[in-house]
């Protein structure tokens, strides 16, 4: 092969598999730590602390080590370098070489799904149609203005903006928020006399959050205490709101004396479609309840077109990088579907990677593996390990 | 008579038959406590071979008699079998002649201290097993007690009530079974001449509720008339009050309880509905032509049976499956020919015998004894893999892993398969024990799982699909069989190497080897994974959700790529290589087990009780065996090493 390019050259050391075996025994102990984990701490949390995460501190203590992202970015990096300067392109390397392409590219998909990717669900019920879905994840606080005959004018505040003492605010409501603290599963406790006090309003003038870990079954409660000025004199101060349906939305009032509705909800995404139930079918094994199939008869209409569609157990239907899918249902009253919506702009990537990976450890197995199954010792001597 | 006339006459005639029971109890008539005993019962023992291969419909599939009765055997007995009794002819007992059946031990209880909390009397030194007859009455005042229990989480049962409940559901169940087909066996007798012949039945000889359903109009004209003349002195009047008895009694207790669903419906039989025959005769079911055709074959090749009218029988069941359904009658045929050919005990007994073979062949250097043993494995291996496309045609899927349970038996396979291929080329025994050693243990395993009832038992929508199974799933599959033979080989490599350190050419051979299968493991498992993750994608909408199972997956080739890079970076050396993949093992059952243990996301499917332990020994074996010869042999090279540096 020939030398790497005078640019590429430093990149040398790091195309070394010791960089990659080192890296790789650190992900095993983070894969069976963050699994582990999930037993307690339901799948979200661990996720989240464990693989998505660049950074980890065991145990609270002061010590930083990689969480899943920064090994998988060291291992990325090594690759390649490896790919660019490492790689002896002869034919005994075919396959291996082959094989580094497709991880690449699997890993590249990673990297864009891991940075685009949005997830969440909508709910129909037979004979509604809708064409906006709900985060699975994360949260917005939402101020309604109901005083249109026509129509509700909704304004979102997306759980970015939830730093610590940072304030925020639109134009199009005259109220500026600042979140004090934001939970990602909390649940509401009594507040006791001792810490009560005039700047907490509604709810929270009784009630606080009290922080808990993950949940075990991923039904984490979010909220939030948010200190809320614009408001009619005395109604500034803090407020608590958790995300759940039974948490009413504080209707408040303006300066200017308009009333707005506040509340914290999964964070609302518009598709660039609608879609209409038909209807939604569940089919058991015959004599059981046990379901055999679930499927949701569409009408999904965009711009003027409209087309109808049966999404069912993996066969999803995908458009405009969306992808939504069968996921549950509700048989109690109207029959309701739900479908799991994802958008993500990788998905191809694992697809041609796949491929690229089978064809080349194929290539490297049939190269290598009839070398390697050899007889115990040459041929016309003794044979027999005993 | 058309339908609608037919029903209200049915309807009528059990008012009657209620009315008269409340004015003969209002009589004080003695006559209530002493209706005509059903008649003795004396079937052919031929009965369960005969009935082996009639289709039914339980738990969502259809199945042969034969193996209904073996699951319904297992649920009970722990066991397919009760001594020379085959589960066909216990169950065929059980339906045609129940009072005898009741006095049959088949209800085996294995844990001392619920025989203690239940008050049963302990026979013997064990195993305790008892007759429906001996648990009835115990196991009846239990019954509010086992309700609380199923209905609590299984997390807070004992252990003594977690076998209460299944002891409980098992005894129900059989109890039902019982009454499923009484609607069709001889129940009744006529010894009245003047209503026998009114009613066109046999005078003296037993005969069904199915007999007099197709009397019902003579039958209820009778009844009517007796309303407003009904004299206790009147013999003839008394036969019918007799019959009428047994009718309402039967026919209130069996009709509710029956479970047996063996009538298809008219059309599409996969997948609607089937009934129990008391099912199909209900006032409220409109009885088609086909359906009643299926009774009345199906009565008759009873009641021959009954009689021990084998030929006659046969002949009545062979009309009953050919007006019954081509493709039932098939898939029962088939499942009947599968459970009979008993591939895998077959395989097992193979794989043992070679076993020994090569042992004899190592004791006595004996080559031909080698490939002897090479040539059983084979055939073994062929058993091994007939049982396995059997299964395929049955289930009407192209891929061999649909459960749990095929897996154990698949990677089985995959691990014979290599082996004995490592052996064709090596030709010194190793791949012949890296063959035999996982197919035994693992179809033991694989016994093991099936003792728990139905191995063929339907899919939850999410894993219905033909395409992922045949790939993602035999895919990682092979990859844990691959990696099992590499762990394994990468032991034999350690023990050879501590026994005959001199012997570098075989070492080198062995070591050879293990990097060999490790790339195939490693194509197998890479690929069935990433087939996994577009599966995940295209059915619940994420390619990688880091879920117990995906990371067990994603565990075992890390692992082993982890070698390979160590290897090659030089990390490891040869013994480090070894060690490493020696403990793959431990990664392989993590994987496919344990992760099923956690219970949590999408893939938990396919937990068993107390496989958590098993776990932990087979783990912990793994570890020892490795890490023992292991550290000897680092020890001894670290010293050998050092030694000529000592004065």
């Amino acid at each position: 092969m020939s030398k790497p390019h005078p640019v590429l050259r430093p990149l040398k050391p790091l195309a070394s598999a010791a960089i990659f075996y080192y890296a790789t025994l650190w992900l095993v102990v983070l894969v069976v730590v963050g699994t582990l984990n999930q037993k307690y701490f339901g799948l979200h949390y661990s996720l989240e602390k464990y693989f998505s995460a660049w950074f980890i501190q065991p145990m609270d203590m002061p010590i930083w080590l990689p969480a899943g992202r920064l090994t998988m970015t060291v291992i990325l990096v090594g690759l390649t370098s490896k790919l660019l300067v490492g790689s002896k392109w002869k034919a005994k390397n075919i396959g291996i070489n082959i094989t580094h392409v497709g991880v690449f590219l699997l890993m590249i998909g990673s990297v864009i799904t891991a940075y685009t990717t949005t997830e969440g669900h909508i709910s129909i019920r037979e004979g509604a149609e809708s064409s906006t879905f709900q985060n699975s994840h994360d949260v917005e606080i939402a101020v309604t203005d109901r005083s249109d005959a026509e129509y509700d004018n909704t304004t979102t505040f997306t759980q970015g903006f939830f730093h610590s003492d940072q304030t925020f605010s639109d134009d199009a409501v005259p109220l500026s928020f600042k979140v004090i603290n934001f939970y990602k599963n909390c649940s509401p406790v009594a507040r006791g006399d001792s810490d009560s006090s005039a700047q907490l309003k509604g709810r929270a003038a009784n009630i606080k959050l009290k922080e808990l870990p993950g949940d075990n079954k991923d039904q984490n409660m979010r909220g939030v205490e948010v200190e809320i000025s614009g408001l009619s004199a005395d109604q500034n101060g803090t407020y608590v709101f958790i995300a759940h349906p039974e948490w009413k939305p504080a209707e408040l009032t303006a300066d200017n004396g308009k009333t707005y509705e506040i509340s914290l909800r999964a964070k609302h995404h518009q598709l660039p479609f609608s879609i209409y139930l038909k209807d939604f079918e569940k089919l058991d094994h015959a004599g059981t309840s046990m379901a055999r199939a679930y499927s949701s008869k569409v009408k999904v209409t965009q711009d003027e077109s409209t087309e109808d569609i049966k999404i069912y157990m993996n066969h999803p239907l995908r458009r405009n990088n969306y992808t939504l899918y069968q996921a549950s249902f509700s048989q109690r009253g109207i029959e309701t579907t739900v479908l799991q919506v994802v958008y993500n702009r990788g998905q191809l990537m694992p697809y041609i990677s796949v491929v690229v990976i089978f064809i080349g450890l194929l290539v490297h197995c049939i190269l290598q593996v009839p070398r390697l199954i050899v007889a115990a010792q040459k041929r016309n001597q003794p044979r027999n390990i005993s | 008579m058309n339908r609608h006339s037919f029903k209200t006459t049915i309807k009528a005639t059990f008012q009657a038959l209620t009315l008269i029971a409340f004015l003969t109890s209002l009589a004080g008539s003695s006559l209530a406590q002493s209706p005509s005993e059903p008649p003795e019962k004396d079937i052919s023992a031929e009965s369960g071979k005969i009935l082996a291969n009639i289709p039914i419909q339980n738990a969502g599939r259809i199945k042969p008699f034969d193996s209904f009765a073996r699951f319904t055997l297992l649920s009970c007995y722990h066991k397919s079998k009760i001594d020379d009794l085959s589960a066909s002819q216990w169950m065929a007992q059980l339906l045609l002649d129940p009072m005898a059946a009741y006095d049959v031990r088949c209800f085996r209880i294995k844990n001392e201290d619920l025989i203690d909390d239940l008050g049963l009397k302990k026979k013997g030194a064990g195993p305790y097993v008892y007759s429906f007859n001996e648990l009835r009455t115990t196991i009846d005042a239990q019954r509010s007690r086992a309700q609380t229990i199923q209905q609590r989480d299984k997390k807070h049962r004992t252990l003594v009530e977690e076998q209460l409940g299944k002891l409980y559901s098992a005894v129900y169940n059989y109890f039902s079974i019982s009454r499923s087909l009484t609607c069709l066996t001889p129940e009744f007798i006529i010894n009245n001449e003047q209503l026998a012949k009114e009613l066109d039945l046999p005078l003296g000889k037993p005969f069904s509720f199915f007999q007099i359903h197709k009397k019902w109009d003579q039958f209820t004209k009778a009844v009517e008339n007796l309303k407003t003349t009904f004299d206790r002195s009147n013999p003839y009047h008394l036969a019918i009050f007799d019959l009428v008895s047994r009718i309402r009694d039967i026919q209130q207790r069996d009709s509710a309880v029956a479970t047996f669903t063996i009538i298809p419906p008219d059309t599409d039989p996969i997948h609607k509905e089937w009934l129990t025959p008391w099912a199909a005769l209900d006032p409220q079911h409109e009885l088609s032509t086909k359906q009643l055709k299926l009774l009345t074959e199906l009565e008759a090749t009873i009641t021959a049976l009954s009689t021990r009218e084998e030929e006659t029988a046969l002949t009545h069941k062979e009309t009953y499956l050919e007006n019954s359904h081509e493709e039932t009658t098939t898939l029962a045929n088939r499942e009947v020919f599968y459970n009979k050919f008993d591939a895998f005990t077959r395989s097992i007994a193979f794989y043992i015998l070679g076993f020994l073979l090569l042992a004899l062949s190592w004791l006595f250097a004996g080559k031909t004894l080698r490939w002897a043993s090479w040539g059983v494995v084979l055939t073994g291996c062929l058993f091994h893999g007939g049982g396995l496309l059997l299964r395929m045609i049955i289930r009407g899927r192209p891929a061999p892993v649909t459960t749990i349970y095929e897996s154990i038996i698949f990677v089985g396979f995959i691990c014979v398969l290599l082996g004995l291929i490592i052996e064709f080329r090596r030709r010194d025994g190793l791949g012949l024990l890296i063959s035999t050693v996982p197919g035994m243990i693992l179809h033991f395993v694989g016994f093991k799982y099936a003792m728990e009832g139905d191995t063929m038992g339907r899919l939850v929508a999410v894993l219905d699909s033909n395409f992922w199974l045949s790939t993602h799933v035999v895919s990682i599959t092979i990859g844990y069989g691959a990696a099992a033979v590499a762990g394994l080989t990468a032991n034999a490599y350690l023990f050879v190497r501590l026994f005959k350190p001199n012997n570098k050419d075989l070492i080198k051979s062995i070591s050879k080897n293990f990097i060999g299968v490790t790339l195939l493991a490693l194509l197998f498992c890479i690929t069935g994974t990433i087939l996994g993750g577009i599966w995940g994608d295209e059915s619940w909408g994420r390619f990688w959700g880091w879920d117990p199972k995906e990371n067990g997956a994603l565990l075992l080739c890390l692992w082993l790529l982890i070698v390979l890079h160590g290897k090659w970076g030089k990390q490891l050396k040869e013994l480090g290589v070894a060690t490493m993949l020696a403990l793959t093992n431990i990664a392989v059952l993590l994987a496919w087990f344990g992760v099923n243990l956690l219970s949590v996301g999408l893939h938990s499917y396919g937990f068993t009780e107390g496989a958590a332990f098993y776990l932990l020994i087979a783990c912990s074996a793994i570890l020892v065996l490795t890490a023992l010869p292991a550290f000897i042999i680092y020890i001894r090279d670290a010293t050998q090493v050092k030694a000529p540096q000592q004065p």
